[in-house]
C-alpha cells in the first residue's frame, strides 16, 4: 500500500473510528497512531475489507445528513449488527481502547477470509499501550504511565470523560 | 582459587535482605560477594526501563510481568495455579504442587529481587503478634518482643524510607520511641479512601456477640512522600530516587502501578540499597550465579563453600560448576530457595523444620459498586487500611485480617477496565459515545477491599525436593504442599461478614462473584471463599529458642551451622497481618549486627 493511499484512506479510518470509539477525530489525532492502526488492520486483513467498512459508514453519513440519531441508527443496523461487520467494527473499537489488535475468530475468517496469516493478537507497540483510549474513558490513565503528579489521587475525580 | 579467599562473606540473593547485610558488612570494611541467579542488569535507569517497557508489552499483566522468564532461573507466576486433583501433582509452572490447595504466591529472581514488583505495605507488626501462642494459643511465639525489635524497625523505616504518620499507627498496642517521626509523611490518602470513611463514620462490625469500632487508616508505604522535616532530631530525610537518574522518583508521581513496577522508583526497591553496597567499593554482585548447595564438614558442621552453575545466556542451559569460599554464608535467596537450596544440600536441620510452616497471606478480595464516583484507577494501589481486625481475643477463635483498601478498581479480581470493556462490547452491544460514558460511570463507582488473612504456621505446608523434578540447569524445582486451615477459613467467613456489614453501612452494591473453578475457590458450610495468595512467602526455615524448636536463633544463625545464616521472611515463626518486608527488613539489621560481631570475634581470635 502506497503512502498516498493510507494518508487518504487514514482521514476515512480516523472519522469512522471517532464514530466508533466516541472520541472525536482530534483526540485520535493526538495520540499518533491512527495511521498505525489503520496499517495494523491492513496488515492483519486486508486493505480491501477495511475500504469497505470505510465505504460503507462513508455511506451511512451521507444517507444521514445532520441527523446524529438516524446515523447511530444506521450504524447500529447495518455495521453493528452485521455478523460480517460486527466483529471487525469491535475490534478496531478494542485497538484504539486497548492497544491491541485482537486475532478474528474462526468462524470469520473462514467465512470473509478464509485465510489472514498475519492475523495474530498482539499488543502494537510500548505507545499503543499507553495512548489506550480505555484510560481516558474510565477518566484515569494508563497503569505506569501518563502519571497524574504526587497526590492526585487525593482530590475528586473528573465529572466526565474527555471527548 | 585465592581470589575467592578475598570475600570474608557470601551471600546468596541480590534483594532486600541481601542486599542490607552486604552494605552493613561493607561500612565495617568486610568484604562481600553476592551471588545473584538472574541476568546481568547495569545499574542504570536505561537497564530498568527495559523492564518497563517488557511490561507495557505483555499482554498478561501479572506481577511478574516486566521480569522476563529465564528458563536457568525460572520464577513462579500466579497464573501457574489451578485447581489440584488429589494425587495428581500439578507440574504446570515452576512449583511441582501436591496441594491439596494450590500455593498461588510468586517471587521475582532478579536483582533486586522481589521489592521489584511489592506494592511497599510497611506496617509494623503488633506486639501481640510476637507471643501469639502465649497469648492466644494459637501459632507460635517469637524469640523476640515487639520492643527489642523496635531500634531496627527504625532502621528498617529509614532503609526503605517509609511515609507514615506515628499517630495513625498507633493501635493495637503498636507504640513508638517518645519523638519518633517517620522519615516522610504519610502518602495522601485517596478519594476513594476519604469518601469510605465519610460513609463507615460511625460504622461498628458485629460478630459473633461482640462489637468492633471500626477507622480508616493511612497505611506505611515505602514510597517517597513529603519529607518530614522533624525527622531525625530535625535532620530531615532525603528521598532516595530512581538509580541511575536520582532526580527521578522523589515523590510518588501516581503512575498506578507500583505492583508490577513503579516507572520512577519512588517506590522503594532492592537496586537503591544495593547501589550505595557497591559503591563502598567492598561489594561485589555476581550475576547469572545460580547457587545449587553449600559443601560442609561433617566434622565440625561447618559450611566450607558454595557451589553454583554460571551461565552465559539464559537460553541454552550451557554453564560451567564452580565454587567459592569465604568466612562467613548468607543464604538470602527468599523463604522457598533458601529452603530449596538446604535441601540440596543435605543440610537439614535438628529441628526436622527445615522446608515447613511454610506461609503466606491468603487474601480474600471482595468488591463492590459506590453509591457515587470515587475516582478508580489512581494513585498508588492502596492507601489506607482498616486495623480493626488486625488484633484482639478473637484470635483465639479464628485467625485476624487486616483490610486493604483498593485504588484500582476491579483490576486485581476481574481484570477491570478491560472486562467491561469486552462485556460492553460482545453482549452490551455498545459503540460510540454509549460505549465511552457506560465505561465512565461503570469503572468510577468500582473500588474492592483485600483482606489479609493470617495464615497459621503449619509443618505440612512445606517446600521438598525430589529428583524427577528439576529445571533446565538441573537444579531442583520446589515440590510444595500446601492447605488452609478451618482457623483460617473461620477468618475468611467473618471477613465476608465484615463485607456484609460494611457494605450495608455505606450503601456499596456488593458485585462480589466467585468463579468455582479458579484456583483458591471454596465452598463451606453455605459460604462461598476464594482466596489468593499475597505474595507473602514466610516461614520454611523460622527462628525459635533453641535448636530444637526451631532452624536459625533470633539472630537468623543456624543452629546447626555455625558460619551459615539463613535471613529473610523465611526465619519468621509466623506471618501475622502486617505486610512481611518491613519486619523482614528489621530482622535483617539484627542479623548483620551479630554476623559482623562475629567476624569482630574472629578476628580477635585470629
Amino acid at each position: 500500500m502506497s503512502n498516498s493511499s493510507i494518508n487518504e484512506l487514514g482521514i476515512g479510518f480516523k472519522a469512522m473510528s471517532a464514530a466508533f470509539t466516541g472520541f472525536n477525530e482530534s483526540t485520535l489525532q493526538g495520540t499518533g497512531l491512527n495511521d498505525v492502526y489503520l496499517q495494523t488492520v491492513c496488515n492483519a486483513l486486508n486493505q480491501t475489507l477495511v475500504e469497505e467498512l470505510i465505504a460503507l459508514y462513508a455511506t451511512l453519513v451521507l444517507e444521514n445528513p445532520d441527523n446524529p440519531k438516524g446515523l447511530k441508527h444506521a450504524m447500529r443496523h447495518q455495521i453493528f449488527a452485521s455478523p460480517k461487520w460486527a466483529p471487525l467494527a469491535q475490534n478496531i473499537i478494542q485497538l484504539w481502547y486497548t492497544g491491541t489488535w485482537n486475532q478474528m475468530s474462526f468462524d470469520w475468517t473462514q467465512a470473509y477470509g478464509p485465510f489472514f496469516p498475519n492475523d495474530n493478537t498482539a499488543i502494537v507497540s510500548s505507545d499503543s499501550y499507553k495512548q489506550g483510549l480505555i484510560w481516558k474513558a474510565v477518566g484515569a490513565h494508563p497503569m505506569g504511565a501518563k502519571q497524574e503528579g504526587f497526590a492526585s489521587w487525593a482530590f475528586p475525580p473528573p465529572s466526565a470523560p474527555e471527548n | 582459587m585465592d581470589k575467592d579467599k578475598d570475600f570474608d562473606v557470601v551471600i546468596v540473593g541480590a534483594g532486600i535482605s541481601g542486599a542490607i547485610t552486604a552494605n552493613e558488612l561493607a561500612k565495617k570494611g568486610y568484604s562481600v560477594l553476592i551471588l545473584e541467579a538472574g541476568v546481568k542488569k547495569s545499574n542504570n535507569y536505561q537497564s530498568y526501563l527495559s523492564y518497563l517497557d517488557t511490561y507495557y508489552n505483555n499482554m498478561v499483566k501479572i506481577p511478574n510481568s516486566p521480569f522476563p522468564n529465564n528458563p536457568d532461573a525460572p520464577q513462579p507466576l500466579v497464573t501457574d495455579a489451578q485447581q489440584i486433583v488429589p494425587g495428581t501433582p500439578d507440574t504446570t509452572g515452576y512449583f511441582v504442587q501436591n496441594g491439596p490447595q494450590p500455593f498461588q504466591s510468586t517471587y521475582t529472581r532478579s536483582k533486586g529481587g522481589t521489592t521489584l514488583h511489592w506494592l511497599g505495605t510497611c506496617l509494623r507488626m503488633l506486639p501481640d503478634d510476637f507471643k501469639e501462642k502465649e497469648r492466644y494459643g494459637t501459632g507460635l511465639d517469637w524469640p523476640i518482643s515487639y520492643e527489642e525489635l523496635m531500634p531496627y524497625y527504625r532502621k528498617a523505616e529509614h532503609e526503605i524510607g517509609v511515609s507514615a504518620c506515628v499517630e495513625d499507627q498507633t493501635f493495637h498496642g503498636v507504640h513508638f520511641e517518645k519523638d519518633y517521626v517517620y522519615p516522610m509523611k504519610k502518602v495522601p490518602q485517596s478519594y476513594l479512601d476519604q469518601k469510605l470513611g465519610d460513609w463507615a463514620d460511625g460504622f461498628e462490625f458485629q460478630y459473633e456477640g461482640e462489637s468492633y469500632e471500626v477507622d480508616i487508616v493511612s497505611t506505611p508505604q515505602g514510597r517517597n512522600s513529603t519529607p518530614n522535616p522533624n525527622y531525625d532530631g530535625g535532620k530531615g530525610y532525603q528521598p532516595v530516587g530512581a538509580v541511575g537518574n536520582p532526580d527521578l522518583g522523589q515523590r510518588c508521581e501516581g503512575n498506578s502501578a507500583c505492583v508490577p513496577i513503579c516507572p520512577v522508583q519512588a517506590k522503594y526497591n532492592a537496586l537503591k540499597t544495593l547501589k550505595k553496597a557497591v559503591e563502598t567499593g567492598q561489594v561485589k554482585i555476581w550475576s547469572q550465579c545460580v547457587v545449587t548447595e553449600l559443601t560442609y564438614d561433617t566434622g565440625n558442621g561447618h559450611i566450607t563453600g558454595v557451589k553454583y552453575k554460571k551461565y552465559k545466556n539464559p537460553n541454552s542451559g550451557k554453564h560451567k560448576e564452580k565454587k567459592i569460599s569465604a568466612k562467613r554464608y548468607v543464604l538470602a535467596t527468599h523463604a522457598v530457595e533458601n529452603a530449596k537450596i538446604m535441601l540440596a544440600s543435605g543440610l537439614y536441620s535438628t529441628s526436622g523444620l527445615m522446608g515447613k510452616n511454610l506461609m503466606d497471606h491468603p487474601v480474600l478480595l471482595t468488591w463492590g459498586l459506590a453509591p457515587e464516583k470515587v475516582g478508580a484507577l489512581r494513585g498508588p494501589g492502596s492507601t489506607s487500611g482498616i486495623p480493626t481486625m488486625r488484633g484482639g481475643d478473637f484470635r483465639s477463635n479464628f485467625s485476624p485480617f487486616r483490610v486493604e483498601i483498593g485504588n484500582w478498581g476491579w483490576n486485581w479480581p476481574d481484570g477491570s477496565p478491560f472486562t467491561q470493556l469486552n462485556e460492553a462490547l460482545s453482549t452490551g452491544n455498545m459503540f460510540g459515545d454509549d460505549l465511552k460514558q457506560h465505561m465512565f460511570e461503570l469503572n468510577q463507582r468500582m473500588f474492592r477491599f483485600g483482606f489479609l488473612i493470617e495464615q497459621q504456621p503449619a509443618e505440612t505446608n512445606q517446600v521438598t525436593i525430589d529428583p524427577a523434578y528439576k529445571d533446565q540447569l538441573g537444579n531442583y524445582r520446589p515440590v510444595i504442599n500446601y492447605d488452609i486451615s478451618d482457623h483460617e477459613i473461620k477468618g475468611m467467613v467473618a471477613a465476608k461478614e465484615f463485607t456484609k456489614q460494611f457494605f450495608q453501612a455505606a450503601g456499596i452494591d456488593d458485585q462480589t462473584q466467585y468463579n468455582p473453578t479458579a484456583p483458591g475457590y471454596m465452598y463451606n458450610d453455605g459460604n462461598e471463599l476464594w482466596w489468593q495468595g499475597a505474595g507473602h512467602l514466610a516461614g520454611t526455615h523460622i527462628m525459635g529458642t533453641n535448636a530444637k524448636n526451631s532452624v536459625v536463633d533470633k539472630n537468623q544463625k543456624c543452629w546447626d551451622y555455625d558460619n551459615l545464616y539463613m535471613i529473610g521472611c523465611g526465619s519468621m515463626p509466623t506471618v501475622s497481618t502486617s505486610n512481611p518486608t518491613l519486619t523482614m527488613a528489621a530482622i535483617t539489621f539484627m542479623a548483620a549486627e551479630q554476623l559482623i560481631l562475629d567476624l569482630e570475634k574472629e578476628s580477635i581470635l585470629v
